[in-house]
């Protein structure tokens, strides 16, 4: 061991001489220090306090939407924002907050307010006071620069909205990036915008853009400067890498349908859904819910608190796209896939008929038609929405059958449209049922949802695919909004097609027997959509009632005497022209009553779209409406059978109210009037 | 295996000295951490590093009162352990900056490459404590020891992480030269080294690391780019003059001029604050902790012991050396840390856990 610790001795004496090596290392590193700091200080020191080269981020122009004849609905517009910085801010001299709250124009507390967040905030790095000011706010603050320490004004870009609330819930709105969104964006940046609803979201990796690098001199007060030559000096050059503007998009949408379904809606004071598709290929044409909002409000780099408060805490949910986030129960338009469905299994033949008494009694349970039809026929209970036709038919197709060709049309699943927030609807079967509540099913839940009420739901896009494939022959597409997404340069980055789901396997004889049902609806006498009639255009569609409650129990009280939220929803899908159509509409105005309602809406709209492409077309309205009219003439003579049982019927109708009248003006003779309390009283 | 016995030795052989300047180091560390980050985002890491820190003081506690004994049979299982984890990184680890250089626990990042210059250091100690020959070594009898932290060497390189595989190099580097070597073998490896330079450049390097070295060479040349943080850095030393701006008054650093200011950057904030004056005491705190722990080194009980000591300390200087070299601009940029300032838990870990062995190793002299 002696020898052991005879070795270690030597290695111990060169510890010292290690120290050394240390001190010479680190002490070269002093004299590095030594001449930046002590002789070349006052140089650096000078650069660094006069003129800096800050590194700065250059916000890139978000990508621009177009509708689908390349018109401008979401652009960008320059935008300025008063900024302070707080080491230089006097945050105790109450002079000075009030007279910028003046300049400012907005309330001193409000101000304070934000003045306080910036307290917290690192020296530097700018604290927003408020955004997009007016031209005369800037000039109040720039005029009075040494008035105001430390506050600046910064510009931005901002998203402009040519068509206000059009179709708002559709195309969305941007905000600032926060906290989550850089963790989940490792490239992005503060202040950076990002999509938060509708296209903006969904698209946002397209429209987003690339931010560039910009080297801005700023003085020691923080303030911006012109390129000096000092700075050149130092760093050889200035220079910057541009940003790269987002994409563009092209939207499958007609700004000229989707204003004519929003001023449909507004005149009416309706609030509910429109969503117009095109059946070809799936391009949804109009997508529009009322009320709406201004996105201008919303849409940048601050949200004023009370506004987003009062948006999101709205009743009528202003925020929310009904034609995808919503469901409703699809009323009577639900018929039309028994239709198909009794055709396809043979269960009817478009000769089968019902004697309608108004009611039918079905186990202990009485269920009632809107209407006494007496004897229908297969386009009759189309053509008037007869429910015991309907209850009968689902009965017999029993429920899991019904739900099946459902679905086939895309119903109770979503649509596949690329937007967050999609929900599926509801087609219930006996196996939904179990999952759901663990029950089984009653054959009397299936009359129900024969007529579109019970467990059944539909979001308005779905029901508008639904009734494009009873147009179209069966064809079932996916629903697309973007058409394609263009650099700024033009060139095309992507192009979406249309995407066939699937083809509906039934004969052809069967969707023509159920559009023939659609066409009497709204263009034969009697049909429950005569007030939808269109004088340019042959529109074929279905009124529906969706309940909100149940009023069976209550028959007896009228639905506009609910109470509002009460109320029946009215809904009105339908698509023209009759055959090859090119436009299917659905509408759904909420608490309207009647499926007759909203039938007025699909129409404005359809002929919103007839026009504008009659316009492109340089076709005359004049020879639409001549067309149109040859049309329903030869219509009327080739159904002879049709026109003259309807004359028939209305002579008897005649006759009846005839007869009641002279019954009444006799009853009337022979007793004292009645007093007015008595009138007035309903159900007497 | 904690044990108490002579506790008057204790306190008496314990590395009062290495432990204060650790504490100070550490202490300016965490004051200068809070004003390097300041920027969105980084607001509140201090908190962190603080956290780290103590459960680093906690472990480091145990292995202060551990029985020294046990270092020497723990050497090699430390560095298979640590060589399993290295593989790990590159099987499943996080991907982060272009290389895989973490392993993910819940919510703990471990880097073991950090810890894998410890475990080199044990290697080493154990390897040449053992061995027969002795020095000065010629360059066949360094084949082995070359051999064994090859494996190490290469797993750290893959990831890639040139920095860190470097450093290992040098500490094992440097218990070999504190050992001796032949005259004859150190020119040939000064030779091969001068003319492997440009070879390694050409196909060694990746591009951005090409560039860092352009940059180092005319900085100038691309001020804009990538040249930009190399002047930034230098403009933020400089301004700082005698006194420096003063704590959290650094422009340079305040307005993110700099990248990675909390991080390998950070001395930069430092002498832009704290001026010469600070720098010059900074500097005399880091000769301190490498003159109380080469202190441990010359007294070590035992070869191993003392080879141990050494590599610890070495690690400690060449982290200080290549970091500040870098921010002000005598070595071209690479991603090495400063010990006790440099935000990172592994890192930070790595350099609380030398000092807890240290101060073991200097506590046992007088026990047996």
């Amino acid at each position: 061991m002696i020898g052991r610790e005879e070795e270690l001795k030597g290695y111990r004496d060169r510890a010292p001489l290690f120290l050394l090596v240390v001190i010479l290392a680190l002490g070269m590193i002093l004299v590095r220090v030594f001449y930046l700091q002590i002789l070349r200080g006052d140089e650096l020191r000078n650069f660094s306090e006069a003129n800096r080269l800050k590194k700065e981020r250059l916000a890139p122009p978000r990508g621009i939407l177009y509708d689908r004849d390349g018109v401008v609905i979401v652009d960008n517009r320059a935008s300025f924002d008063v900024v302070m910085f707080s080491q230089y801010f006097p945050f105790k001299d109450q002079a000075v907050h009030q007279r910028l709250a003046n300049a400012l124009q907005m309330p001193l507390e409000a101000l304070e307010k934000r003045i306080k967040k910036a307290k917290g905030v690192a020296a530097f790095h700018s604290t927003l006071l408020k955004a997009d000011v007016s031209k005369d706010v800037i000039a109040a603050i720039e005029m009075d620069a040494e008035g105001f320490p430390g506050v600046d004004i910064e510009a931005s870009v901002r998203r402009q909205y040519p068509y206000g609330d059009l179709s708002s819930q559709l195309l969305g709105f941007v905000g600032e990036v926060n906290r989550n969104d850089l963790e989940k964006h490792p490239n992005m940046e503060q202040g950076d915008s990002i999509g938060r609803r509708g296209i903006e979201l969904r698209y946002d990796r397209y429209l987003r853009g690339i931010n560039g690098v910009g080297f801005v001199e700023v003085d020691a007060r923080g303030h911006r400067r012109r390129a000096s030559q000092n700075g050149q000096k130092l760093l050889g050059y200035v220079a910057q890498t541009d940003p790269v503007p987002g994409e563009n998009l092209y939207l499958t949408v007609d700004k000229d349908v989707e204003l004519a379904a929003r001023k449909a809606m507004m005149d009416r004071e309706f609030t509910g859904s429109v969503v117009a598709i095109d059946p070809r290929t799936g391009e949804v044409l109009a997508m529009v819910n009322s009320p709406s909002y201004n996105p201008d409000l919303i849409s940048g780099r601050e949200i004023e608190p009370k506004v987003w408060a009062e948006l999101s805490q709205d009743k009528e949910r202003p925020l929310r796209n009904r034609a995808l986030q919503d469901h409703y129960p699809p009323g009577s338009t639900f018929k039309l896939f028994l239709a198909v469905a009794g055709l396809a299994e043979g269960i009817i033949d478009k000769n089968s008929t019902v004697d309608c008494k108004g009611h039918m009694q079905f186990g202990r349970r009485r269920f009632h038609c809107w209407k006494r039809h007496g004897r229908v026929d297969f386009f009759g209970s189309i053509r008037e929405s007869c429910d015991i036709f309907y209850y009968e038919l689902g009965n017999k197709l029993g429920i899991d059958r019904l739900a099946k060709y459902a679905r086939m049309f895309g119903l109770g699943s979503k649509t596949g449209i690329a937007m967050k927030g999609e929900v599926p609807g509801i087609i219930p079967d006996t196996e939904w049922k179990k999952k759901r509540f663990n029950d089984i099913w009653h054959p009397g839940e299936t009359l129900s949802v024969a007529i579109g009420q019970g467990y059944v739901t539909v979001n308005p896009l779905q029901l508008a695919l639904a009734f494009a494939a009873i147009g179209n022959g069966g064809f079932v597409y996916r629903p697309y909004i973007v058409k394609r997404v263009e650099r700024r340069d033009g060139a095309v980055l992507k192009e979406f097609q249309p995407e066939l789901i699937r083809k509906i396997d039934v004969a052809s004889e069967v969707f023509e027997r159920v559009k023939e049902g659609l066409f009497q609806v709204v263009n034969a006498p009697w049909g429950t959509g005569a007030r939808s009639r269109s004088d340019i255009t042959l529109l074929s569609g279905k009124t529906g009632t969706a309940q909100v409650v149940r009023f069976a129990d209550i028959a007896s009280i009228k639905c506009e005497e609910q109470e509002r939220r009460f109320r029946h929803h009215g809904l009105f899908a339908g698509y023209a022209p009759r055959d090859n159509p090119e436009i299917a509409v659905v509408a759904v105005a909420e608490h309207s009553c009647h499926g007759s309602s909203a039938g007025p809406v699909v129409k404005e709209v359809v002929e919103a779209y007839m026009r504008k492409k009659a316009e492109q077309n340089n076709i005359p309205i004049e020879e639409l409406k001549e067309d149109t009219k040859a049309k329903m003439a030869e219509y009327r003579e080739n159904h002879p059978k049709l026109i003259q049982a309807a004359r028939e019927r209305a002579e008897r109708i005649r006759e009846a109210r005839r007869k009641r009248e002279e019954a009444a003006a006799a009853r009337e003779m022979a007793k004292e009037p009645l007093n007015k309390e008595q009138a007035i009283r309903p159900g007497t | 295996m904690v044990t108490f016995r002579n506790d008057i030795n204790v306190i008496k052989t314990f590395n009062v000295g290495l432990l204060l300047t650790t504490l100070s180091l550490f202490g300016l560390g965490v004051i200068t951490l809070i004003s390097a980050a300041k920027g969105p985002g980084l607001l509140g890491l201090y908190k962190v590093q603080l956290l780290y820190f103590g459960i680093g003081s906690v472990v480091g506690l145990g292995i202060v009162f551990v029985d020294g004994q046990i270092w020497e049979k723990l050497a090699y299982p430390l560095y298979a352990v640590c060589l399993g984890l290295l593989a790990l990184v590159l099987i499943m680890g996080d991907v982060g900056g272009g290389s895989q250089r973490w392993l993910k626990f819940g919510p703990f990042r471990m880097q073991p490459s950090e810890f894998a210059k410890i475990a080199i250091a044990f290697a080493m100690a154990k390897y040449f404590s053992q061995e027969k020959v002795g020095p000065p070594y010629t360059l066949k009898q360094l084949i082995v020891p070359g051999l064994i932290i090859a494996p190490a060497f290469l797993l750290i390189l893959l990831q890639p992480d040139l920095g860190t595989a470097g450093v290992l190099f040098l500490v094992a580097g440097s218990i070999i030269l504190f050992l001796k070597v032949h005259w004859k073998s150190l020119l040939i490896v000064g030779i091969v080294g001068i003319i492997s330079v440009p070879v390694a450049y050409k196909f060694v390097l990746k591009d951005y690391q090409r560039e860092r070295v352009k940059t180092f060479i005319n900085p100038g040349r691309d001020a804009r780019g990538k040249g930009y943080n190399a002047l930034q850095c230098k403009v933020a030393v400089g301004s700082g003059k005698l006194f420096g701006k003063g704590y959290l008054k650094g422009s340079q650093s305040q307005l993110n001029f700099i990248p990675e200011q909390h991080t390998d950057f950070i001395f930069s904030v430092f002498s832009e604050e704290r001026g010469f004056v600070g720098v010059f005491f900074l500097l005399s705190l880091y000769c301190a902790w490498a003159f109380f722990a080469l202190r441990t080194v010359a007294r070590a009980r035992d070869k191993f012991q003392m080879l141990l000591a050494f590599g610890l300390t070495a690690i400690l200087f060449w982290h200080v050396t290549i970091n500040l070299g870098m921010v002000v601009g005598l070595m071209p940029i690479v991603g090495v840390s400063l010990p006790f300032f440099s935000y990172g838990g592994s890192s930070l870990m790595t350099f609380v856990l030398s000092t807890a062995i240290l101060l073991n190793l200097s506590r046992k002299r007088y026990i047996f």
